[in-house]
């Protein structure tokens, strides 16, 4: 469903030197699978994340979703994937309803599919009490819920979320964790990326472990363990960073195991 | 383009923003309560300073009891002639009413002083002291002697020059009144003081002079608040959508970026158009009741009566749209440079500057008429345009041309806008410096411009073409010196901007300039083409010039352009009407314009926009149509052909047949120049047309990449 290959992404900076972003990156993503995309801030995630939204266009490097190239067709590989983050802001003089409209409008939608839709999700998300009030008047977590919603509208095969759970209180936090797993139920493609990982080692299947824009390692919870001869995700991901560390030259007997 | 898209974006952005209570204050109640007020606040204070006047009471101070007796009786006569005159007059129905300035003489105390009056004065006293020189004498009848009368003022306090004014006025009048008693002693008549009697006619109708009036005043005002009222919207739409978040996930949605924009771009011109009108009428409103014809009518006594012309605030109306469309997207899109709502307000203010400037200084130079540089100059040439309007005035040609290359600019500001919205740099601040958007190190190698580049370097070269030809045009230029100027004209204008452009943007030449060994087939097109255009082009323009003939002056001179040109020397004049027009003209028309257009918008339009722009550049009415034509031609050939070099052919042959025909009769007798061909000459001509274009292909291996 997801593949990317070889992607990368190079910044120009102001003192006129080049920031590596994203360094070759390569992994794939089946339908119906939970893939994290784990990394300190700074890693690269928000930036490969927002390539693949089709948001930015990448220095080289291949990706296509849902059979489309996102360089070639980028509208048709939009049409196929909702992209939600945590910092994704509302229009505050609309209400959840005329938003998800509009977004489904956006999409090309037929009117009577985007009501039906529309219906469907204020059920499923509980929306009801506050679908017609203006957004800017919302709490945090029903704007989560509306913002849920709108990546949701068309229905797309694939959800991109980028930190999606990123300083939530517990009880939205556990709307989108369960949002995320009815989704794969639903055969749908996750890819998401978060720094919390006793999260991610609950909800994903398989892992890409992102540091200083290139993937470090990369497969499910027992190949990460056979990798580090570690157990919990976070000691595999220092296990990991640190043998990285002293790869790129680090002082001897720090990290390194 | 999907115009579906752009009005669900339109329709949604106009929503949020009509729910925005900032924008409906500046767009809305300012302009309502604006005029009304502004109106109320001036008559009200009017009266108030009038009544206050008419109440207070002014000191003057005299050095005995003479000189008091005296003025107060001066005062008393000229107060009872006053009225005298007033009433006869008002017997006549003609009422030129009592100016207002005007004071009573029951307000002034006149007190006697033993001190200098140059004293009492200073300290603020008295308004006044007056003294006679040489003084009254001391008993017995006053003599007739002539005197000088003294009054000591202070001219920089208000009352004081206030009081000086009046008794100025008065001393006149008694001066005049003791002449006619004089005259009359004598046995003379009056008559004899005024040999020569000036009786003024006015033929300005009571309208035309109000809305001259009105002309120095509102243009500004109108502009201000047209501007002042798309500003919300303007920053909302972009840099605020930004701050709030929203804008990645409207990017992430499947449209492409100019849909947006365009949806939001017609969302500003949608406020500004709103605001202009609900400006205008509440303005028209305002002027309608508050009677403010009668107070102009009054202050303005001898300029007759004046009315406003609300009938030209429809025509004001649709002049302002241009106005309002060139404004919306030049605001659109320096807020579109940036990523936060305070910084757009920090852009706004060399917006705003741009706009007031021009029509501040506009509005001090009250002779100053739609003609020359002005007429393509943006934002002066709406303001004078506006003027002339409500002056009466309607120069055809000249407002035409104020409107298109207002459009132009206008165009090529929503092509930015589009272009700089929506930039990695500027969507996401973590990503890099907007700054690095300008380094030319840093810019990836572009086959050709973008659209937005295309249409920005020809509305810079427009204004830049128009000024060097204004400038240096003089009506009795040698013929050395026209060369001279079409030459560094089609140089410095129309060859280096493109040339540079595409040097720092690292575009490919060869795609942007087209610049392709054309094949046989399209050679001979081209040639085919060459053979029929200029007999098309001589029988149009010969039937615009009967459909709009030009004055006889524009026929003098235009015949005198063509005269003093055959006098230089045959190689130079086709350099300079032949060779470079066809070489830099292509180059930047069919060359750089029609690259960044290519494929972004359909073939028709395409050809169409870049024959327009072509004539629009030909200034003078009676060309544009022709050399319209002409440039659809030439961008066709380009477009089939894939090579510049058929159209520099087509142009070239063109330019100079048109020449040469003077020298070769043959020629002229071929192209038509002094015998005009029949009517189904054009036919034959069109025919040619067609059959040299159709011909034209690209060459085969351009045609596979």
């Amino acid at each position: 469903m997801v593949e990317v290959e070889n992607l990368t992404k190079i910044f120009p900076t102001t003192d006129g030197r080049e920031k590596r972003a994203v360094d070759g990156l390569t992994f794939r993503v089946a339908a119906g699978e939970i893939y994290g995309l784990l990394g300190p801030n700074g890693a690269g995630k928000t930036t490969t994340l927002r390539m693949l939204a089709g948001l930015i266009t990448p220095t080289s490097g291949i990706m296509i979703l849902a059979g489309h190239d996102v360089r070639t067709s980028p509208e048709q590989v939009k049409r196929n994937v909702g992209y939600l983050t945590a910092s994704t802001g509302l229009y505050q003089r609309l209400t959840p309803r005329e938003l998800l409209v509009f977004m489904g409008r956006l999409y090309d939608l037929p009117k009577d599919v985007i009501r039906r839709r529309v219906d469907e999700l204020v059920v499923w998300l509980d929306m009801a009490s506050f679908a017609d009030l203006r957004c800017g008047g919302l709490s945090t977590g029903q704007k989560q819920r509306t913002n849920i919603a709108r990546a949701l509208i068309a229905d797309p095969p694939i959800l991109i979320l980028d930190e999606p759970t990123l300083g939530l209180d517990v009880m939205t936090n556990r709307v989108i964790l369960d949002f995320i797993r009815a989704e794969a139920r639903r055969g749908k493609t996750i890819l998401l990326s978060t720094h919390y990982l006793d999260e991610a080692e609950v909800i994903c299947q398989r892992f890409g472990l992102l540091h200083e824009g290139r993937l470090l390692a990369e497969g499910d919870l027992d190949a990460l363990r056979a990798a580090s001869g570690r157990q919990r995700l976070s000691e595999i991901f220092l296990a990991l960073c640190g043998q990285s560390e002293h790869v790129l030259g680090a002082p001897p007997g720090e990290g390194a195991s | 383009m999907n115009l579906r898209r752009v009005w669900v974006v339109y329709s949604k952005e106009l929503t949020e923003t009509l729910r925005d209570r900032r924008t409906l204050i500046a767009m809305v109640l300012v302009p309502l309560l604006l005029y009304p007020v502004l109106m109320l606040a001036v008559v009200q204070a009017l009266q108030i300073e009038h009544a206050r006047r008419q109440r207070e009471l002014y000191r003057v101070a005299v050095p005995d009891d003479g000189v008091r007796r005296w003025l107060m009786a001066v005062l008393a006569a000229d107060e009872a002639a006053l009225a005298a005159t007033a009433s006869a007059a008002a017997g006549e129905n003609a009422p030129p009413g009592p100016p207002t300035m005007q004071l009573h003489a029951t307000q002034f105390d006149v007190q006697t002083s033993a001190e200098a009056l140059e004293d009492i004065v200073r300290d603020g006293r008295a308004q006044l002291g007056l003294s006679l020189d040489p003084p009254l004498p001391a008993s017995g009848p006053a003599d007739d002697a002539n005197r000088v009368v003294r009054v000591v003022y202070d001219p920089a306090e208000t009352r004081s020059e206030v009081a000086m004014r009046t008794i100025q006025r008065v001393i006149a009048r008694q001066s005049q009144r003791i002449v006619l008693l004089r005259l009359a002693d004598q046995g003379l008549s009056p008559d004899l003081l005024t040999p020569l009697r000036i009786s003024e006619v006015s033929v300005a109708s009571p309208s035309k002079l109000g809305g001259a009036l009105l002309g120095q005043v509102l243009p500004f005002l109108l502009v201000l608040m047209t501007v002042t009222g798309a500003i919300y919207p303007a920053i909302d739409l972009t840099a605020g959508e930004r701050e709030r978040g929203t804008l990645e996930t409207l990017m992430a949605a499947p449209a492409p970026r100019t849909q947006i924009m365009a949806g939001k771009f017609l969302v500003v011109m949608t406020v500004a158009i709103l605001s202009s009108l609900l400006n205008l009428v509440s303005m028209g409103g305002t002027m309608r009741f508050s009677g403010i014809a009668e107070a102009m009518t009054r202050a303005l006594p001898g300029a007759g009566p004046i009315a406003i012309p609300i009938e030209v605030l429809p025509i004001v109306m649709l002049a302002m749209v241009p106005f309002a469309v060139l404004f919306s997207a030049v605001m659109l899109a320096a807020c579109s440079f940036a990523r936060t709502f305070k910084e757009a307000q920090n852009y706004m203010t060399p917006v705003i500057i741009a706009a007031m400037v021009p029509a501040m200084v506009i509005t001090y130079m009250p002779s100053v008429r739609l003609s020359g540089p002005i007429v393509v100059m943006p934002v002066a040439n709406v303001i004078v345009m506006l003027r002339e309007l409500f002056a009466g005035r309607y120069d055809l040609p000249a407002m035409a041309l104020t409107f298109c290359s207002t459009c132009l600019y206008a165009t090529a500001a929503v092509m930015v806008a589009a272009r700089l919205y929506g930039q990695e740099a500027i969507l996401f601040a973590d990503v890099g410096s907007y700054r690095a958007l300008l380094r030319r190190r840093l810019f990836r190698p572009e086959p050709r411009p973008t659209s937005g580049t295309a249409m920005l370097l020809t509305a810079v070269v427009f204004p830049l073409a128009f000024y060097w030809q204004t400038t240096l045009a003089t009506p009795a230029m040698s013929a050395e010196r026209l060369a001279g100027m079409t030459i560094s004209l089609m140089l410095l204008c129309y060859l280096l901007p493109p040339l540079a452009v595409a040097w720092y943007f690292k575009l490919d030449f060869r795609e942007t300039f087209s610049l392709r060994v054309p094949s046989a087939r399209s050679l001979i097109g081209g040639l085919v083409v060459a053979a029929s255009a200029p007999v098309a082009a001589v029988m149009m323009s010969r039937w615009v010039m009967q459909a709009v003939p030009p004055s006889e002056e524009m026929q003098r001179l235009l015949a005198e352009q063509q005269e003093r040109l055959t006098t230089l020397p045959t190689p130079l004049m086709l350099l300079t009407v032949a060779l470079l027009p066809a070489v830099c003209e292509e180059t930047l028309f069919r060359g750089f314009l029609q690259s960044g257009l290519r494929g972004r918008v359909k073939p028709v339009t395409l050809c169409v926009a870049v024959g327009l722009v072509f004539g629009l550049f030909h200034t003078d009415l009676w060309r544009i149509p022709t050399t319209s034509v002409l440039g659809i031609v030439l961008a066709i050939a380009v477009l089939r052909s894939g090579s510049i070099f058929v159209a520099m052919l087509i142009h070239f042959v063109n330019n100079a047949g048109v020449l040469l025909s003077t020298q070769s009769a043959t020629l002229a007798r071929y192209l038509g120049t002094d015998d005009p061909h029949p009517p189904w000459a054009l036919a034959v001509a069109a025919a040619g047309l067609l059959i040299g274009l159709w011909l034209m292909r690209r060459s085969d291996t351009d045609a596979l990449t």
